[in-house]
């Protein structure tokens, strides 16, 4: 599977080159003048759960694709002078695909969609720091895909609910038994959506607000 | 359905390992040889990936990059950027043209004002000129630098975000 078919859908329609943008924020509606705020939650899970059709269901705005690169450690090759030629052979490229909701004229979230695997995580240090917290999606059907990704989230001290995906031809399950399997305690909301659904997932969203609700009026023991 | 062991062992230097086999597969070009996942490097347009395959024959290579950039990684230090930092451009209206002069921008840098009318987040900016975040992230400083934008850092939440805060998310995601 392809990792522009399954995880990144055509982003900007592919009509604005660079440079060539007419403003007003390119497509969909732009933001209001007021908007001082801005928050982000992520998306995680494996490739081909649905993270970008959840995104894309919500979003104000066709999900768009920002890059990153990721450079090899620090800089052992000061022999070529220490100057680096951008995206030489020790870089690889990530991408991600976002989402926006402008909650009210001055505050706008933002859903970023993050693949689960390990060398990607690179990228969590700007996204799940500073995040309100995170949606793990998960595929009932291949369930241990999203293991890693709990485990670090746990590890990170994060907020996150999950939220099984149910694809048509997959089994559905109570949310307590996905909560058993996966090891969690019964303060971590779990339940089962449609990513194509925008109500099943602002849904989600709206289960994530209430957990961290939850939290910020009886934090946890330090 | 597999069940997760309670404590599943760490994959700390497996992961290592895994960025290793991605740059190289990376460094091959079209990612032969690489036989695990999909390399998250450019892959063979497919018929449904047309219109993407299409943009990226449009993006920037690296030598444009390194000169918009001046071969610099990220933006200096005193500025942090987070991809959902809020840029909007201090308006220069007719000053576009002396401003493009005087501080020598380049056709990017003038997107960027464009784009940043309204504001915009340095994620969408960087997806709508079709650049690597840290370049875009990159021009964004330069611009504040020189005077030409501001921008509104995101709410850091911490570990306990505020409560108030999250009731007004909460009645944002019920009106949607």
């Amino acid at each position: 599977m392809g990792f522009n078919g399954s995880e990144t859908l055509a982003g900007g329609g592919g009509a604005a080159g660079s440079g060539a943008v007419a403003g007003g924020g390119g497509e969909g509606p732009a933001l209001d003048a007021s908007a001082m705020t801005a928050l982000k939650i992520a998306v995680v899970g494996p490739i081909g759960v649905g993270k970008t059709t959840l995104v894309g269901s919500v979003s104000e705005i066709s999900p768009l694709t920002t890059e990153e690169t990721m450079t090899e450690g620090a800089d052992a090759s000061d022999a070529d002078g220490g100057r680096r030629f951008p995206a030489s052979k020790t870089t690889t490229t990530v991408a991600m695909d976002f989402g926006r909701i402008s909650l009210n004229e001055r505050l706008v979230l933002y859903l970023f969609g993050t693949p689960g695997q390990e060398r990607f995580w690179f990228l969590w240090d700007g996204l799940v720091d500073g995040a309100l917290g995170a949606v793990v999606l998960v595929d009932v059907r291949r369930l241990e895909d999203s293991f890693d990704v709990l485990e670090r989230l746990e590890r990170r001290g994060a907020a996150f609910i999950v939220a099984a995906n149910g694809f048509p031809d997959a089994p559905v399950y109570p949310p307590e038994v996905l909560r058993e399997a996966l090891d969690l305690p019964g303060s971590v909301p779990v339940l089962n959506f449609d990513a194509r659904s925008r109500n099943s997932c602002r849904d989600v969203l709206i289960a994530l607000a209430r957990y961290l609700l939850t939290l910020a009026a009886s934090p946890p023991a330090a | 359905m597999i069940r997760r062991p309670s404590h599943s062992a760490p994959g700390g230097i497996g992961s290592a390992l895994e960025i290793d086999n991605a740059l190289d597969a990376a460094s091959s070009g079209s990612g032969a040889g690489w036989t695990g996942d999909p390399v998250p490097a450019r892959v063979p347009a497919r018929a449904q990936d047309e219109p993407r395959a299409a943009a990226a024959e449009e993006e920037p290579g690296p030598e444009r990059l390194y000169v918009i950039t001046g071969g610099r990684g990220g933006p200096s230090d005193r500025t942090r950027l987070d991809l959902v930092t809020l840029v909007v451009a201090v308006a220069v209206g007719d000053a576009m043209g002396p401003a493009r002069r005087r501080f020598g921008l380049f056709p990017e840098h003038t997107a960027i004002l464009r784009l940043c009318r309204r504001p915009l987040s340095a994620a969408e900016l960087s997806a709508h000129l079709r650049l690597p975040f840290s370049a875009t992230a990159v021009l964004i400083d330069d611009l504040l630098c020189a005077g030409l934008v501001t921008v509104c850092p995101p709410r850091r939440t911490a570990l306990l975000p505020d409560p108030d805060l999250i009731r007004e998310v909460l009645h944002g995601l019920q009106r949607l």
